[in-house]
């Protein structure tokens, strides 16, 4: 475990990637408190299931923005945001007070962060990184509607973009 | 824990994360990765985190983290007029207060054209308020969450959005059963209902499904009528759409509704029967219905049901 978390280095991941990440889930749900507990959940679930990071897959980004796709998608299936890692792990809940929600608002909006968020979006698999970025772009959750049409995620992003363009 | 920093406490928190045993007590392999976590994480943090003071996260203090519980007085609803019809969103605004919620904001939404009225949470998390304030007005489905636009207009304090739309007020119909219309051309995946949500769409379904020669699929689910106005659920075999209109509207694109049991299904030229089944009592019932004019039609009453299985 230890040798993994030199690997990654976890510090040097968290620093690098906790704004955009922040940025990404801010986006995807416009709600900063919903952002901030959807990324320390990531980084938590990150850290207890460092275990499971296989270096030959490719580089800790990608593998954080998997979990991060998985917490997000969750959290619109249930209406919550998991805390199960966060718990295991003993760390607290985080209230943000409103002067750290706007500054956390401030920061997801900072060129650097975008950089590093479309940074971070390079590193992934071309496959997962459609995903995200079809999400992150288009603002559409395609979980949600896929969850409530009954069908795969595909088919409710294709019926998504048709209502789109049936509607404007 | 309150919080001036989010990043740099989450950081501060990563590296004093202690890994909370378990019950029942943890294995052996657990527990030697825990440990070995622990050190790990000394090391791969020492570095990094933030530069606050920081506290020792209890563990008691992290499993006790509670479920948010909504209570009326505490959640902050943006009213917002989704209709061309004034005075609309004052009116459930003054319901809602009334109700013991807080209403932080009172205006017309982007689009004024909504016919059913949507209750959407700020974020998942606010999904039990969004749920109290629909069952307030009378609103069945709560499970959604705003979207920028209506954020926009809702303001940033507002938890919970409500968009009035021509149908607000509660539901006073019984739900009357459901029918499921099915028709082979569209079954060949000539149109999807999925697509009709304002009665417009419902004009332009039934006009490409004449062009394509299908019928139209229609069903109608609960038929809730409040006034001259009526809501009619149109679900497709695979997948649910919700459809809403004023009787009027309904009426002048096909689907015609005599009272609030009634359901017409709407098909193309050529097609001569149309196969349904109705579901009431929860006993379902294949039906064959005669077209006339285009409309196929039934009712959700079980005496109507048996009169045309003879």
């Amino acid at each position: 475990v230890r040798d993994k978390l030199e690997a990654m280095d976890f510090s040097a991941l968290y620093r690098e990637h906790a704004a955009p990440l922040t940025a990404y889930f801010l986006r995807r749900t416009g709600d900063p408190e919903t952002a901030a507990d959807l990324t320390a959940e990531t980084f938590a679930a990150a850290l207890a299931g460092v275990r499971r990071f296989d270096p030959s897959r490719g580089p800790a980004v990608g593998w954080l923005y998997g979990i991060a796709r998985h917490q997000l998608a969750m959290a619109q299936r249930r209406g919550r945001v998991e805390t199960r890692a966060r718990r295991r792990l003993g760390m607290e809940r985080l209230e943000p007070t409103p002067a750290a929600l706007e500054k956390l608002v401030e920061l997801a909006q900072q060129e650097s962060t975008a950089r590093a968020l479309d940074a971070a979006l390079e590193a992934l698999p071309p496959e997962q990184r459609d995903a995200v970025t079809a999400r992150v772009l288009h603002g559409e959750a395609y979980t949600c509607p896929a969850a409530r049409q009954r069908v795969s995620r595909g088919l409710a992003r294709m019926r998504a973009r048709l209502n789109k363009e049936e509607l404007s | 824990m309150r919080t001036d920093d989010v990043l740099a406490d989450l950081g501060a928190q990563l590296r004093d994360a202690r890994p909370v045993p378990r019950r029942p007590p943890v294995r052996a392999g657990l527990a030697v990765v825990a440990a070995a976590l622990l050190v790990g994480l000394v090391v791969a943090l020492g570095a990094g985190g933030g530069d606050r003071g920081r506290e020792q996260a209890a563990p008691s203090a992290a499993t006790a983290t509670a479920t948010p519980t909504a209570a009326a007085g505490s959640t902050r609803v943006a009213v917002l007029n989704g209709t061309r019809t004034a005075g609309l969103a004052t009116q459930a605004a003054r319901q809602l207060q009334e109700g013991g919620f807080e209403v932080v904001g009172v205006a017309n939404a982007p689009r004024r054209d909504r016919m059913s009225t949507l209750v959407a949470a700020r974020s998942p998390r606010q999904a039990a308020a969004a749920r109290s304030v629909a069952a307030a007005l009378g609103v069945r489905d709560a499970a959604n969450v705003a979207t920028g636009d209506l954020l926009r207009v809702a303001g940033r304090r507002a938890q919970v959005v409500v968009v009035l739309g021509e149908l607000s007020g509660p539901c006073v119909a019984q739900p009357t059963g459901e029918v499921v219309a099915s028709i082979a051309a569209l079954r060949s995946g000539a149109e999807s209902a999925s697509h009709v949500r304002y009665p417009s769409q419902v004009a332009h379904l039934a006009d490409r499904a004449r062009v394509a020669g299908a019928g139209v699929l229609v069903a109608a689910g609960t038929l809730c009528r409040r006034g001259p106005g009526a809501c009619l659920e149109l679900r497709a075999p695979r997948s649910s759409a919700t459809g809403c209109g004023t009787l009027g509207d309904l009426r002048r694109h096909g689907v015609t509704i005599s009272d609030g049991r009634r359901v017409a299904i709407l098909v193309a030229d050529g097609v001569r029967a149309v196969r349904a089944t109705v579901t009431r009592g929860g006993r379902p019932y294949r039906l064959t219905l005669p077209v006339r004019d285009n409309i196929a039609s039934t009712t959700g009453s079980k005496a109507a049901v048996s009169a045309l299985r003879s």
